[in-house]
């Protein structure tokens, strides 16, 4: 049993400002954008502060969703919904409430490898900002992206290709935060049962794996890998009596995701794959790769006598390996972004945290001024980039909002002046999104996102010409054509190319 | 977006191998001849639904060849801090 040193009033009374500061930060993120926002309109307006959120926020507040892997963010978002009856409150107290439920669980998670309060706390934001921290891919921290000068270098997207964000991944709703919070919960399950076999909470865990099916995908499948090599090494290494339930729950979780892929056929599901066998490289793989090779040291240190926790770590450290080049092996791909958001950096960080940690205590310098100063350093340091984080996705996603306001109210005053309207025709194609969400309840609108993303065109047979296609999706050709001609776009391609191009730059 | 689905461009825009990347460049002219026939079967249409245009500049004056009458029926100018946006709002008929 371990003894924590005695701790003075003053140490207890820095921990709960640190933790009441940190809480205050999530919130600084979640209120001060929607605030001002309301402020300057003179009136209380949500705020879209990440890519696509709208599409999805309204979905759920219609409810027109099906049982698939958003369907807890989804009935959680309708829940809210029924509640407030305003599509606006609803969006915001999401807003305010999962990425607070996301530090907690980030909180939770880190708790099984530390106890020391700020050492935890930085876990925790590392945890919940880990991609936008280390992908160096993030506008929001970065103004020229460090990823974006190995792409350049390597010049093959195949190979290094930067996942671009302005957004800070833990404030977008519903998805990945809701991801996020269920996973760190599941892993935290994982950890601390694997860590001192604690036989009851692995069943639980095993009870609790088949309900991932209804979890984001990428979050899902990366807690499954995490689960799946901690029973095998459990099983193998420890010898511990994991196999019939692991296998138990394994086979439950088949069976509910059978029932659910037959119950809802998702269309276009098949453009989330890609047919290659190219490695992938990321800054992810990189950062597991040094992992991996600094904990064969350390375990080389220790004669090849590696503990739990080195064990553990190897697994986090895997992950990013496993995602995204499973591909060499199978030869089908899922879009390597998704690993990137959902999973891959919050594994770096588990992994070298649980290193870290262990290092720390078993050196006993665990609670020294030193290692606390660092770790208060690294939280202050955390802290100001988060304040500045969230300053910069304020300013970035103003004029998007404001011209859907003003789409909006301009939509109002005309249909006082000429009544009933049919449909609308927008500026952009992502316009739609946004819009709809402030515009009267039914406004239609021709040829938007939504509509694109609910009513895709058939794909493209390989035996067909442009022609044949043209005539299989005569519908949605109409529709386009339709919105291009009556946006004014001449019959001609060069128009046709850059009026395009200058709408792909537009912002969904 | 509107003519091609998601499956067609993926592999195109993550530039992967496929065969769908020799052939979409060469579609610019096709489109164009299309859109053309498009535009020709909208102008012999006697009745097409009205619907509102919005757009964030005034639209150029009457163009004689124009398949529609667009009368201007709205403007808003939404100001938030130190971001200015318009929004007109036309209605547009056949003519």
């Amino acid at each position: 049993m371990r003894f924590l040193p005695l701790r003075r009033p003053y140490s207890i009374l820095l921990d709960r400002v640190a933790i009441a500061t940190t809480v205050g930060l999530i919130l600084f993120g979640s209120l001060w954008g929607v605030t001002r926002f309301s402020l300057a309109l003179g009136e209380f307006s949500w705020m879209q502060q990440a890519y696509d959120e709208p599409f999805y926020l309204w979905r759920a507040f219609t409810h027109d969703f099906a049982i698939d892997n958003r369907l807890v963010s989804n009935l959680f978002a309708a829940a809210l919904g029924g509640l407030t009856g305003s599509f606006d409150a609803m969006a915001e107290v999401v807003g305010l409430v999962m990425p607070l439920a996301v530090f907690a669980s980030a909180w939770v998670l880190s708790g099984t490898w530390d106890r020391v309060v700020i050492r935890r706390l930085v876990w925790a934001l590392l945890l919940v900002f880990a991609f936008d921290l280390l992908s160096f891919s993030n506008y929001v921290l970065f103004d020229t992206q460090p990823s974006s000068w190995v792409a350049k270098a390597i010049g093959d997207p195949r190979i290094w290709k930067v996942d671009a964000m302005a957004f800070f991944v833990a404030h977008r709703r519903p998805e990945p935060q809701m991801g996020m919070m269920i996973s760190f919960i599941y892993l935290a399950g994982v950890v601390a049962s694997f860590t001192n076999w604690r036989p009851t909470l692995y069943r639980v865990v095993c009870a609790a794996t088949p309900f991932l099916v209804v979890v984001y995908v990428n979050a899902a499948l990366i807690d499954i890998i995490v689960f799946g090599l901690t029973s095998l090494i459990a099983t193998v290494i420890y010898r511990r009596p994991a196999m019939v339930p692991f296998a138990l729950s394994i086979a439950a979780t088949i069976a509910v995701f059978v029932v659910v892929v037959f119950a809802n056929p998702t269309p276009n599901l098949e453009s989330a794959f890609i047919a290659t066998r190219l490695p992938i490289l990321r800054p992810s793989v990189l950062m597991a790769v040094l992992g991996l090779v600094g904990l064969a040291i350390v375990v080389a240190w220790r004669g090849w006598v590696p503990l739990s926790r080195h064990w553990l770590a190897g697994v986090f450290l895997a992950v990013p390996l496993i995602t995204l080049n499973q591909q060499i092996v199978t030869g089908v791909a899922i879009l390597p972004q998704n690993w990137e958001l959902n999973g891959n950096y919050v594994c770096i960080v588990a992994g070298l945290a649980i290193l870290v940690s262990g290092w720390l205590d078993e050196k006993g310098i665990g609670h020294s001024a030193i290692t606390r100063g660092v770790f208060a350093g690294l939280w202050v340091l955390l802290g100001a980039l988060v304040v500045r984080g969230h300053l910069r996705v304020e300013a970035a996603f103003v004029p998007r909002n404001a011209d859907s306001v003003a789409y909006a109210r301009a939509y109002r005053e005309a249909s006082e002046a000429i009544g009933k309207i049919d449909v609308v025709v927008l500026p952009h194609l992502f316009d739609e999104s946004l819009f709809v969400t402030r515009a009267p309840r039914g406004a239609a609108v021709l040829g938007g996102y939504n509509w694109l993303i609910l009513n895709p065109a058939p794909r493209w047979r390989i035996e067909d010409g442009l022609t044949e296609h043209a005539q299989r999706a005569r519908r949605n050709f109409d529709i386009g054509f339709e919105t291009l001609a009556r946006r004014g776009v001449p019959p001609s391609a060069p128009a046709l190319a850059r009026k395009s191009a200058r709408r792909s730059a537009g912002q969904r | 977006m509107y003519f091609f689905s998601q499956s067609d461009c993926w592999p195109t825009f993550s530039n992967f191998s496929s065969p769908n990347r020799q052939r979409m460049p060469s579609i610019a002219a096709p489109m164009e001849t299309l859109y053309a026939a498009f535009l020709q079967r909208l102008r012999e249409t006697p009745d097409i639904r009205p619907a509102l245009l919005i757009t964030n500049e005034p639209l150029p004056a009457v163009d004689q060849a124009a398949i529609f009458d667009s009368r201007l029926v709205a403007t808003v100018v939404v100001r938030v801090r130190g971001y200015e946006t318009r929004a007109y709002a036309y209605h547009q008929t056949k003519r």
